[in-house]
């Protein structure tokens, strides 16, 4: 939209006679008009869009609930399969996981545990969280230092060199104070585009992060949390570190596969990585995108974050709890065994627990006697409870992503 | 409801002239300061005032995240509801005659003709419900001269621990060519706290007897999906849910290929 207004030759000057005084002032009247236009066409679509999203916000979390009944359903239907193998006694294993978290009462203030929906884990509760990016004021205000570097490369799979690595080339982005900003509403989002001619079918990036030394007691970090954008879409394939030295050194963490490379984390969810007390000075996270969008005779790859924090968390000294409550009441079954739970460990975490967890067997919610598990039940018993306690060895904090529970049932005579 | 905002230069039945005067010079300035003003305002460009760029800026952290206002003229909680079933002989063909009344066909699409004259002659039909179900009568109903008796009435008996959960109505407000409710669809909710043998009737005379005729036509019970529905944000809900549903997936999945092994 021209401002005719700022088109006037004599704008400097000033009007000359009374004509041109007249119609400068015309053309601001119908300046503002078509700005008043706007706002108003800017008061309804603000409204009108979000009705779009909201309505079908609605249908999704409808979709999503008949999906969930769907999987219970599937549950209970493979449980009635165990049940068919001649044993007079089916043989389950009830999963809870930690983005789900209806079945689990955390432990009782003092002995509570970190429940993170966010990234589907539970840990020791974290006393203190210090941000290796920057100072979080009072009023919230986030301060990055000007030791905060940000650089980016891209490249993609019809670039690559003798070993048939992708030869990632820099980009210029200034937008990427968006990674560390910790503000939930900023992506850095970038979008590469290729002709489809190109047949270019992965994009890779690096960023790599020099982390402020300066104002800083020291340069410790435990903790890691990337959060890709767009979710599910993005390969997550290493992330390095540089202390004082020159070497690069593989996160502590970062899962192997069996030939000890790193991983490429498929699909990557909001990752939480929590490693032994490390000093860094640069990070780098290398990833991919294997999904594009075609539009007309071009491949559009998206790919970015949401954040990306790295801090030094404090966690408690004291053992943390969370109670699980299996329940088979809704099925019309009974416990005639439960054996000892196994805790699965979160990719990006310590992945032995020993020492690290422990759960004990009540058959009340009070939880007044423990029992031993892989002993006969004989009383009339649908609803058992398990408390796990998690607790840190040194450097080493349990972060617990699934915990399984197997167990034996009977059907109710009546 | 969106604003409409008007500008104070805009003058539909008494364009720009000019000014004469330097009060005129003066006004014409002041409204153009306050026009400005008011545009900045609502743009979001003022820090005490909440405008389009807040607004806008909400609305993402709403549906993103679960915080913020919605600025919106869609209602951002309430039921989600449906018809999941109707039920198998629905019409008065399934149901039982009580009370000496009697009902016919006529032509016309699902059309019947029900007359009473007795207090709680009507229809009844038993219906099995489980807790949590809401079974919901509807009808289009009209009445027909001569009227006798003064109310109709239809709901259900000993429901939920209730002797009668009955709504009454006026006939005379159903009287074709009383220009009120004949010929309007009606419709009665029961939403059922326990597994009960309900009682559903429909009674053309219900308290002081008298001859009434109703015209009953597309009479069902059906069975409601009610849900309560607000904004499930993307990031603390449906995202995990997603996560959550597709690691029981996964789960299962195992599971079923473990059992297939251990049959094999």
């Amino acid at each position: 939209m021209v401002l005719e207004s700022t088109q006037s030759g004599s704008l400097y000057r000033g009007p000359a006679s009374s004509k041109a005084f007249n119609q400068r002032n015309q053309t601001m009247i119908r300046d503002i008009s078509r700005l008043y236009g706007l706002l108003n066409e800017n008061e309804t679509a603000i409204e009108e869009n979000m009705d779009i999203v909201l309505r079908e916000n609605f249908f999704l979390e409808n979709r999503l609930q008949q999906l969930q009944r769907e999987v219970s359903r599937l549950q209970a239907t493979v449980e009635n399969l165990s049940d068919e193998t001649g044993d007079v006694d089916g043989t389950n294993v009830f999963v809870q996981n930690f983005h789900l978290t209806d079945a689990i009462t955390n432990g009782p203030a003092g002995r509570s545990c970190n429940l993170d929906r966010i990234h589907g884990v539970v840990t020791p509760l974290s006393l203190d969280s210090l941000s290796r990016f920057g100072y979080v004021t009072d009023s919230g205000y986030v301060f990055l230092p000007n030791g905060l570097n940000v650089f980016v490369r891209e490249g993609n799979d019809t670039h690559r060199d003798a070993d048939g690595q992708p030869i990632l080339m820099d980009l210029a982005d200034d937008k990427t104070s968006a990674l560390m900003d910790r503000n939930k509403n900023t992506f850095w989002i970038r979008t590469a585009k290729f002709p489809l001619s190109q047949a270019v079918t992965e994009v890779f990036g690096e960023v790599h992060i020099q982390v402020p030394t300066e104002g800083f007691q020291n340069l410790h970090t435990n903790t890691l949390v990337v959060h890709p954008y767009p979710e599910g879409s993005m390969r997550i394939r290493d992330i390095q570190y540089r202390g004082y030295g020159d070497q690069w050194s593989r996160l502590e963490t970062y899962p192997l596969d069996e030939n000890g490379e790193p991983k490429v984390l498929q699909n990557a969810r909001k990752l939480l990585f929590q490693f032994p007390q490390t000093e860094m000075t640069e990070l780098r996270i290398l990833y991919s995108q294997p999904y594009w969008f075609e539009h007309g005779a071009d491949a559009h790859f998206t790919y970015g974050f949401q954040d990306i924090a790295l801090e030094y968390r404090v966690y408690t000294e004291k053992v943390c709890e969370f109670i699980t409550e299996v329940d088979l009441s809704a099925r019309g079954t009974r416990f005639t065994l439960v054996g000892e739970p196994l805790a699965i460990p979160a990719e990006g975490g310590p992945q032995d627990l020993t020492d690290l967890v422990a759960h004990t067997l009540y058959y009340d919610p009070d939880l007044t006697v423990p029992f031993d598990f892989g002993n006969p039940i004989l009383s009339q018993l649908d609803k058992v409870y398990i408390k796990t306690t998690l607790r840190k060895q040194g450097d080493l904090v349990p972060v617990l992503k699934e915990l399984r529970i197997p167990y034996r049932f009977r059907r109710n005579e009546n | 409801m969106a604003n409409t905002y008007r500008s104070s230069l805009e003058r539909h039945n008494a364009p720009y002239r000019g000014v004469t005067s330097r009060e005129d010079d003066v006004n014409f300035n002041l409204a153009v300061l306050h026009d400005l003003t008011q545009i900045q305002r609502v743009s979001g460009g003022h820090p005490s005032f909440s405008g389009h760029r807040d607004q806008i800026q909400d609305n993402l952290s709403a549906i993103y995240h679960g915080e913020g206002t919605v600025t919106a003229s869609a209602p951002t909680a309430g039921m989600l509801v449906t018809k999941t079933k109707t039920l198998p002989q629905s019409d008065p063909s399934g149901w039982s005659l009580t009370g000496g009344a009697v009902c016919n066909q006529k032509t016309g699409w699902r059309t019947w003709e029900l007359k009473g004259t007795t207090h709680r002659s009507g229809l009844s039909k038993t219906v099995p419900l489980e807790p949590g179900d809401t079974l919901v009568l509807r009808a289009q109903i009209s009445a027909l001269q001569p009227i006798g008796a003064t109310r109709f009435a239809w709901g259900a008996r000993d429901f939920n621990g209730v002797e009668e959960s009955l709504t009454f109505l006026d006939t005379a407000d159903f009287l074709v060519g009383s220009g009120k409710k004949a010929g309007a669809y009606i419709e009665k909710r029961l939403r059922s706290e326990g597994r009960q043998e309900a009682e559903i009737v429909l009674y053309a005379v219900h308290g002081t007897e008298g001859t009434t005729t109703l015209l009953l036509t597309d009479l069902s019970l059906s069975l409601y999906a009610e849900n309560p529905a607000g904004i499930a944000p993307m990031d603390p809900s449906l995202k995990r849910r997603l996560d959550g549903t597709g690691d029981q997936l996964a789960f299962l999945e195992d599971q079923i290929l473990k059992q297939k092994g251990e049959w094999d």
